[in-house]
């Protein structure tokens, strides 16, 4: 068994070793190998002279006769420019610098439409931030004074601005339009109340009413406040709404010079539009526009009370100017301006209306070092390729 | 003037002299060329190709047997050739169908009878096309040993491969060939009648 397991190795190393054995390329062992097997198998001997054959076949077949000479010619050894391509007249110079042109050219395009949709994003994105970094604060801000203010208050306090609920919802977008519709319907006021200032006071009167019940916190506030008898305290939210809903000129303008030393001693701090101490007194013309204190309220059912009411038509016609764009910026100016909070509140609403824009600033000038190594790149890779092409063109 | 001389001018540019180098191998380089490429145009385009890369190369040339340097240049032209064709098979159509070349092919012996003849010049063809069915590596090392007669040892130096990588090459070579011409049956009688049942 051994010696047939020992036979069939043999001669199947054998079998390798016969085109080699044929040429006599084999060392003395495997020449004795190949020997032996075929000594012991005869298959093994048919296949050698089988291959042998062949070979001597090979070895018969005719010499062919070259159809042509193939010596060269001056002509053959010059370096060859490519039949049917004339980049042999455009010189080489010309190559390289279109190259290089034809680079930067793609450069500035993609760059030049990345960096103008870099500019987009960050105008658009920026103010939306604001927004949001604005409603945060001035959630958080609104809420917790006047939680305090609703502990600390008596039940006979003064009610407190009917903006607040509005600020507390935080909403930009019905603050813009809101801001559009009060504008219309102060114009249209202010011509009611040359005709019927008692229909007017009433009517924002209502309007006050309503907007007080919007919020459950200020439920009871705005009750007591609807119980007040004086029509023109009453009336008092009407120019302060104005104001949440004019620029910045108009901040402090409307309201009522009784309320801000009232906010000031019951709640210790300035809520909801009420113009805080530190900040500057309106202008003397401003002053006049205001509204008039409770003991000057006759004055509005006065004749004497035309010139104040044309001097508030101008104001309202600058803050429809104001108004006009309605743009982001606008937008958060107004949410700034509702936001009941202090002074420190309002400062640091306005402070992150710069901080988006320098990072729009940064981005574009990120994008624009990225852009220019990019370009760079490109030109390296472009010159690269040309030199690969004339190389091989020679 | 020897080979070497010959050599040193066609290197400094001389093209009489490079040309009579032609002269003297380019019977053999269109036989191997021939041979591997298995028609005769194509073979004619290869050998121009490997001598005008020759005459580009000879500067890298520095020694040895010339005529194993000027047979690597042409049977790597080869190999360029058969990977080309293979990317464009319908090119070379009409050369398979009417292979011109074949009244080119010199009879050895003018003493063998007409039907001697006629059997000689078939197998000849059926040998080419037991060639032409090789691999490329294996077509060129048959060709370079049992045609054209080089040494396993020259081989090695004209393929850069190893002398084992030759020898299994060449084996397995005629062992295909052999079995292509048992199909075609024209081995003798013994050697087929054992294969079948």
């Amino acid at each position: 068994m051994a010696k047939n397991n020992d036979h069939r190795n043999k001669i199947a190393q054998a079998r390798q070793l016969l085109s080699p054995y044929l040429d006599g390329e084999v060392t003395a062992a495997e020449q004795q190998l190949v020997e032996e097997a075929l000594t012991i198998d005869p298959d093994l001997q048919a296949e050698l002279e089988s291959l042998q054959t062949t070979v001597d076949w090979l070895h018969e077949l005719p010499a062919v006769v070259p159809p042509r000479p193939f010596t060269l010619s001056e002509a053959d050894v010059q370096p060859k420019r490519s039949a049917g391509s004339r980049s042999w007249l455009v010189p080489d110079w010309l190559k390289l610098w279109g190259t290089a042109a034809a680079g930067l050219l793609c450069i500035l395009a993609v760059g030049g439409v990345l960096l103008l949709q870099q500019m987009r994003g960050g105008m658009l994105s920026a103010p939306a931030g604001d927004v949001a970094m604005l409603e945060e604060a001035a959630e958080t801000q609104a809420i917790e004074p006047e939680m305090e203010k609703v502990e600390e208050m008596p039940a006979e306090a003064e009610p407190l601005p009917q903006s607040s609920p509005v600020t507390g919802e935080g909403q930009a977008d019905e603050v813009e339009e809101e801001a559009e519709e009060s504008i219309a319907a102060e114009a249209d006021r202010a011509e009611a109340i040359e005709i019927e200032p008692e229909a007017a006071v009433a009517e924002t009167e209502a309007e006050a009413t309503a907007e007080t019940s919007q919020s459950d916190a200020e439920a009871p506030l705005a009750a007591e406040e609807a119980a007040e008898p004086a029509p023109i305290e009453k009336a008092a939210p009407v120019p302060e709404r104005r104001e949440a809903e004019q620029p910045e000129e108009s901040l402090n303008l409307a309201q009522p010079a009784e309320e801000i030393p009232q906010a000031d001693d019951k709640a210790g701090a300035p809520v909801g539009g009420t113009r805080p101490e530190s900040s500057p007194p309106p202008p003397p013309e401003i002053e006049s526009l205001a509204a008039p204190p409770a003991g000057e309220a006759p004055r509005l059912e006065d004749d004497s009370a035309t010139p104040s009411i044309e001097a508030e038509e101008a104001v309202v016609e600058e803050s429809r100017e104001a108004a006009a764009p309605p743009t982001a910026t606008a937008t958060v100016t107004a949410t700034a301006t509702l936001s009941p909070a202090p002074t420190a509140a309002s400062t640091e609403a306005v402070i992150p209306t710069e901080v988006p824009a320098d990072t729009g600033s940064t981005r574009t000038s990120t994008a624009f070092i990225v852009f220019l190594v990019a370009g760079l790149v490109l030109v390296g890779v472009g010159a690269g390729l040309w030199l690969m092409w004339r190389k091989q063109s020679r | 003037m020897d080979n070497a001389q010959t050599i040193q001018q066609a290197q400094q540019g001389d093209i009489a002299a490079f040309n009579r180098l032609v002269m003297n191998y380019q019977g053999l380089a269109y036989n191997v060329a021939f041979r591997v490429m298995g028609q005769p145009e194509a073979a004619a385009d290869a050998c121009q190709d490997a001598f005008l890369k020759a005459y580009k190369s000879l500067g890298q040339y520095r020694g040895g047997s010339f005529k194993s340097w000027l047979m690597r240049i042409v049977t790597n032209t080869c190999y360029d050739q058969i990977r080309y064709k293979r990317r464009r098979p319908a090119d070379s159509l009409e050369e398979m169908t009417e292979n011109p070349g074949a009244d080119r092919i010199k009879l050895t012996n003018g003493a063998e009878r007409p039907e001697e003849r006629v059997m000689r010049h078939e197998l000849n063809d059926i040998l080419q096309q037991a060639i032409n069915q090789l691999p490329a590596d294996q077509r060129v090392v048959l060709v370079l040993n049992d045609v054209q007669g080089f040494s396993y040892q020259e081989i090695s130096e004209i393929t850069g491969q190893p002398l084992g990588t030759v020898k299994s090459r060449l084996s397995r070579a005629r062992g295909r060939l052999r079995d292509f011409l048992r199909q075609q049956e024209l081995l003798p009688g013994q050697y087929r009648l054992k294969d079948e049942p």
